[in-house]
């Protein structure tokens, strides 16, 4: 079965099937009907059919695909006041809003089951995220996945790109892995072997002479002011790469840190972000390693504030290090051109954060014996056109097939790319041209990009151990399994719970458990988000790319550093503590860090930080370029904390509008109380509202506030009013008040918590066929106090993770 | 920053040759100021010389670098023949401060024609500014330490500033020489009494507001001279270049002169250096800058009057020389906040203060540094290639 074939399966099944979701809904005769009755079926019945539809018999199956569009557009003609019409007796809003909450919570948990259903065999594309890490760990290259030509962005549910269901495939996805697979055979086996170098520039060089003429004593060093980019390194080779800089970062006495970002010109994308502290006497060394692609590297002093009008400095730049201009130390400005900015005042104090650069190295591509070894036994060892050994090559490609497919292959499987070695040889090719075509076609195969779950012929409820071992190496890595879980998929033990925790236990403290860390809080938080509406500058002048890296980089240190010391989920709700660098302290008004580098940093109440909720991330993810957004605030914590989507809003809703000049400046919580006193909408703002009405205190860039800034309206900005009442009737007044209601509910959050991991892990979309399973993860996790390693384990050993 | 000139002390025995050397100049036959004012004094970046210091020099302008202000002077004779046979030109660079009159008013070396008597104060050369000339180690006897020019004046200017006129007591076309006898207030150096000149068809005489003739000398005149050099120098004689017969004809010279000056300085932008820097958050601040003296006066009026709510100048960086690198592309303008007028300058000095604020400070903008400051009434314009520097080397 081709995959295509194998995903119109799928979704036939999917439509067609019912779950048990498809009996008589709980509540229907009590809270739907009567209103019904009193308020629509006089013209909807088996009387009158008003537009030609009939609400009476319309089945209560939400699971079923075309139904449940009919029930969402019943949802939409009330929630849009169309339905009942003016004329007719209107229903109280709470009756409204019953009705409409009670059928939308059907349908979305219709959806869910629908998405979930599956066949005997369930087909899991790689996100392309994974795609890079199966290349790099099956072939030792880095493919640069995110490079543009490659692949597209990976469709999203709810933040999670590893969705089975919306991983679809089509003809231009096959060229790009025709594509990938030969990108990667080129890196792993280049036509030249492939040369280390160690490149070295030097601020000095080439002013050797001058400083002798002039008797300037020192080094030339190179000055960034913020905002600035030299281009300095030049990447032939892709590779993985060391890279070395000796520099000084020279802090103003009442201003940012310089910050050093590694810009990958092509790539447009930064590839390294730090913070420089270093005194201008005793210049520190940077190194790092890291993948990179071909391109030009750029050195930026990426700093918010100064030189943010188009083409400010361009002059300083000209002149710094051109027309005699040299810059030896702060002590001896006789070389510097005048007609520059000025950077450094009499004293020697930086007016602006700056760099000053010694000297960038970089070395590479590194080629490590680990990396070497994992395509040592790719290619046959005697690969001449006059020495073909069948044999040998048959083993060797089936040796290659089953650790890229990940699980028992066949000889008739491998038969088929013997004969492609051998066609491509009739054709004319030579045998090593012919091998790479049969290797390319082992990585185009759907057996590569797809996880598949399943067999056609038999019906299983639950994972086979290959399955199970990708599975766990997925979940746990985002990529194939190793030697060693393939060993003991093969022996058939890894189901066994011990062999299970003992495996888990081996790939936790594994280097590429680092993929879980990073990749599961961003897609359980959505942090894709962070900074896709970038704040206006004129507002948020202090907002600059490194803030928004600094913010992403928090919640992800944050989750690791729970994880890594295995802390009770409470903190993600509560803390008193953070992972900050100097740019977050001071975003955050913090007191001032020492070091440059991410830290753990003890907070105290004045602060108004601790926990996820009030991180800068999450705080501006929900908001847009201009103003914080209290309504996608609650709909976010509903789904991150509690797991809940709510239904989404009608169309045409109005937006709000900038109060008038003549009225009195308003908050947008002003605004929304006022636009949702409207039935229809009332019934959803009065439960997601409050959960964003939390951090009013928070604006659009997660800045601590009292009053809220309002461009337009009479008489001062208003205070802030972040109290409200959550829907079981418990009133908070603040952020830390409403961080203790979760507290009080943390069996919620926990269950929540596991069903999002559980989707991460098991590539779908839970329904309320797993609702018991993660209940009961939960309730195992509990008596440890929910410690996040813990859960974890306890996800993987249980039934729910084995579960097809 | 300027590149530190290390020797600059004059030695002693040097001293004693100038005295010598000055004493026995035919402009020194009154009692010499020089002798009680201090000669070797340093001039120092951000601060003027205090009054009555350098040394006296006279000589005919032989060479002049307009643009970098600089050139030499002959000495006047003083009767010394080997100095007569073999002295070499004393060559001079302006103090950035340093200023030149011509023709009674305001002027800018370039204004000068060569051949012109000069009358000028000089000081050694200042600390921390590359010199020019160049310091020699075996330079002549003939030539002073004093290179650098405070100020510099030609004979109408230097003795009507002081009073002192000529009056003609002889004329004989014939035998080409003009007598007049010193008048009025008398010049505290120089020329005074009774002297003979040259005079032929080449000497240019001024009549109202038009050129006369020689035979429109006429003894009792009242008149300015300008005078140039004549073959007997050694022994002090001169050939008259220019005369200006009457009142309206010194008026009209000075007039046509002060406008040259106006239209220089209005589109070079008036001379000053930095006094403070007062640093303000994000890479502004306050400059307060002093502009030079002997500028014309409307020219500090038009400085003044930016001081206002609209009004604001543009600060160039600039260098020793007085040039510019691209004065109207990277320049800084900000608003003028206010101006201070601090009465009896000193020399060099014009007294006017203006604080200025900016967006983003320059680094020509530390105190001591030199600087051209354009009031917003003035224009903005390109400078020609050779005047602007683009090298650090050619500062």
């Amino acid at each position: 079965m081709t995959p295509q074939t194998t995903i119109l399966t799928l979704w036939t099944t999917v439509l067609i099937a019912s779950l048990s979701l498809a009996a008589e809904p709980v509540g229907y005769d009590q809270q739907v009907q009567p209103f019904f009755k009193a308020y629509c079926l006089r013209c909807h019945d088996v009387q009158k059919q008003e537009g030609k539809f009939r609400l009476d018999t319309l089945p209560r199956e939400f699971v079923d695909q075309a139904t449940a569009q009919r029930w969402g557009e019943v949802v939409f003609r009330m929630n849009s006041g169309e339905m009942p019409p003016k004329k007719e007796p209107q229903p109280k809003a709470e009756e409204l809003g019953s009705v409409v909450d009670w059928l939308s919570t059907r349908i979305k948990e219709g959806e869910s089951a629908r998405m979930a259903k599956r066949g005997p065999v369930s087909h899991y594309r790689l996100s392309r995220e994974e795609y890079g890490h199966t290349i790099l760990d099956l072939l030792g290259v880095y493919l640069d996945v995110n490079q543009p030509g490659m692949f597209n962005e990976d469709p999203r549910w709810h933040g999670f790109d590893r969705i089975g269901a919306l991983l679809s495939l089509s003809p231009s996805h096959v060229d790009r892995y025709i594509l990938a697979a030969e990108k990667s055979l080129d890196l792993a086996f280049p036509a030249q072997p492939t040369k280390s170098a160690v490149v070295r520039r030097d601020a000095n060089q080439g002013h050797e002479k001058l400083l002798a003429e002039k008797k300037i004593t020192g080094s030339v060093r190179r000055q960034v002011f913020p905002g600035r980019r030299e281009n300095w390194m030049n990447i032939s080779q892709p590779g993985n790469y060391r890279v070395r800089i000796q520099l000084s970062g020279l802090q103003p006495p009442q201003g940012p840190a310089p910050h050093l970002s590694i810009w990958h010109q092509q790539l447009k994308k930064s590839i390294y972000d730090q913070d420089i502290l270093a005194p201008e006497d005793k210049p520190s060394v940077v190194e790092f390693e890291s993948a990179l692609s071909p391109g030009e590297l750029s050195l930026i002093n990426e700093v918010a504030g100064a030189f943010k009008q188009q083409g400010e400095g361009d002059h300083t730049a000209n002149v710094l290090h051109a027309g005699g201009s040299v810059f030896t130390s702060t002590h001896d400005m006789r070389r510097i051109n005048p007609t520059g900015y000025m950077l450094f005042t009499d004293a020697g104090e930086p007016i602006y954060p700056m760099l000053l650069v010694d000297w960038i190295e970089w070395e590479g591509p590194i080629v490590t014996e680990a990396d070497q070894k994992k395509r040592a036994d790719v290619f046959p060892e005697k690969l001449t056109a006059k020495d073909i050994d069948r044999g040998e090559m048959h083993a060797c490609l089936k040796r290659f097939a089953t650790r890229a497919w990940r699980r028992l292959v066949t000889d008739a499987e491998i038969e088929r790319y013997v004969k492609i070695v051998e066609s491509e040889l009739s054709a004319g090719e030579a045998l090593n041209t012919a091998y790479r075509a049969a290797l390319v076609g082992i990585l185009t195969s759907k057996n590569f990009y797809y996880l598949e779950e399943g067999s056609v012929s038999l019906k299983r409820d639950k994972v086979n151990d290959w399955e199970l071992a990708s599975r766990l190496s997925y979940f746990l890595w985002s990529s194939m399994p190793d030697g060693e879980l393939f060993q003991a998929a093969q022996a058939g033990s890894l189901g066994k719970p011990e062999v299970l925790r003992e495996q888990t236990k081996r790939m936790l403290a594994d280097s590429k458990n680092r993929r879980f860390t990073e990749s599961f809080p961003k897609q359980w938080l959505q942090l894709h988000r962070v900074g896709m509406f970038p704040p206006d500058p004129g507002l948020y002048p202090g907002y600059d790319k490194w803030l928004e890296t600094s913010m992403t980089l928090e919640t992800l240190a944050f989750f690791k550093e729970v994880y890594s010391q295995n802390l009770s989920l409470r903190e993600f709700i509560s803390s008193d503590w953070t992972m900050a660098n100097p740019r977050l302290a001071d975003h955050y008004k913090l007191t001032l860090l020492d070091d440059t580098g991410l830290q753990k940093v003890k907070l105290r109440h004045e602060d108004h930080r601790g926990g996820l909720l009030t991180q800068a991330s999450i705080l501006s993810l929900t908001s847009d370029g201009t103003r914080h957004r209290p309504v996608h605030r609650g709909v976010w914590v509903s789904e991150a904390i509690f797991g809940r989507t709510p239904p989404s809003p009608p169309p045409n809703v109005e937006p709000l509008a900038p109060t008038p000049g003549n009225k009195p400046k308003a908050t947008i919580r002003m605004q929304l109380e006022a636009h949702a006193t409207h039935a229809t909408c009332a019934s959803c703002h009065q439960k997601i509202d409050p959960l964003g009405f939390a951090f009013e205190n928070f604006d659009a860039i997660g800045g601590w506030r009292t009053e809220e800034r309002v461009a337009t309206g009479q008489g001062n900005n208003p205070p802030v009013n972040a109290s409200g009442v959550l829907a079981n009737g418990q009133p908070f007044q603040g952020p830390d008040e409403f961080k203790q209601l979760l507290l009080q509910d943390l069996d919620r959050f926990a269950e929540a918590f596991v069903e999002q991991l559980a989707t991460y892990a098991l590539r779908r979309v839970m329904t309320i066929d797993d609702a018991a399973q993660i209940k009961a993860i939960a309730a195992v996790s509990k008596p440890d106090g929910y410690r996040l390693r813990t859960l974890i384990e306890n996800l993987i050993l249980s039934d729910l993770f084995q579960k097809r | 920053m300027h590149e530190v000139n290390m020797d600059h002390t004059v030695s002693r025995r040097r001293l004693l040759q100038l005295l010598g050397m000055i004493v026995a100049s035919p402009f020194l036959n009154d009692a010499s100021p020089l002798l009680a004012a201090e000669t070797d004094v340093v001039p120092k970046p951000g601060t003027f010389p205090a009054p009555d210091v350098g040394v006296s020099l006279v000589g005919e302008l032989v060479s002049v670098d307009h643009v970098n202000r600089r050139g030499a002077i002959r000495l006047a004779g003083d009767t010394d023949d080997s100095r007569y046979h073999s002295a070499p030109s004393h060559r001079f660079a302006m103090l950035p401060y340093g200023t030149v009159r011509y023709h009674g008013t305001s002027a800018e070396l370039r204004d000068v024609p060569i051949g012109t008597l000069l009358h000028g104060t000089f000081l050694l050369p200042a600390d921390g500014i590359i010199a020019y000339p160049p310091i020699e180690k075996n330079k002549s006897k003939y030539v002073p330490d004093q290179t650098q020019a405070l100020t510099l004046e030609d004979d109408f200017s230097f003795y009507e500033r002081q009073g002192q006129a000529w009056k003609i007591t002889a004329v004989d076309v014939g035998k080409g020489t003009l007598k007049v006898s010193s008048t009025g207030q008398p010049a505290s150096a120089g020329l005074k009494g009774d002297n003979a000149f040259e005079i032929d068809a080449s000497t240019r005489v001024w009549k109202g507001r038009a050129l006369g003739e020689l035979k429109d000398l006429a003894p009792d005149q009242s008149v300015q001279l300008n005078l140039t050099w004549a073959p007997e120098w050694k022994n002090g004689m001169f050939h008259i270049a220019d005369v200006w017969i009457d009142q309206e004809s010194r008026d009209v010279a000075r007039e046509v002169q002060r406008q040259v000056h106006i239209r220089q300085m209005r589109t070079r932008w008036l001379p000053g250096w930095v006094d403070h820097v007062e640093h303000q958050p994000d890479g502004g601040g306050i400059v307060s800058v002093t502009l030079f003296g002997g500028m014309d006066q409307t020219l500090y009026d038009a400085a003044r009057a930016q001081a206002k709510p609209g009004g604001g100048a543009s600060i160039a960086a600039a260098e020793w020389t007085l040039r510019t690198w691209w004065q109207e592309h990277d320049s800084r303008n900000g608003p003028v906040l206010d101006f201070k007028d601090t009465p009896n300058p000193p020399a060099g000095s014009s007294g006017l203060q203006l604080r200025v604020q900016f967006s983003r400070l320059l680094e020509g903008y530390r105190a001591g540094r030199i600087i051209r400051f354009r009031p917003n009434s003035f224009p903005s314009v390109k400078l020609p290639p050779e005047e602007r520097i683009n090298n650090l080397d050619e500062r």
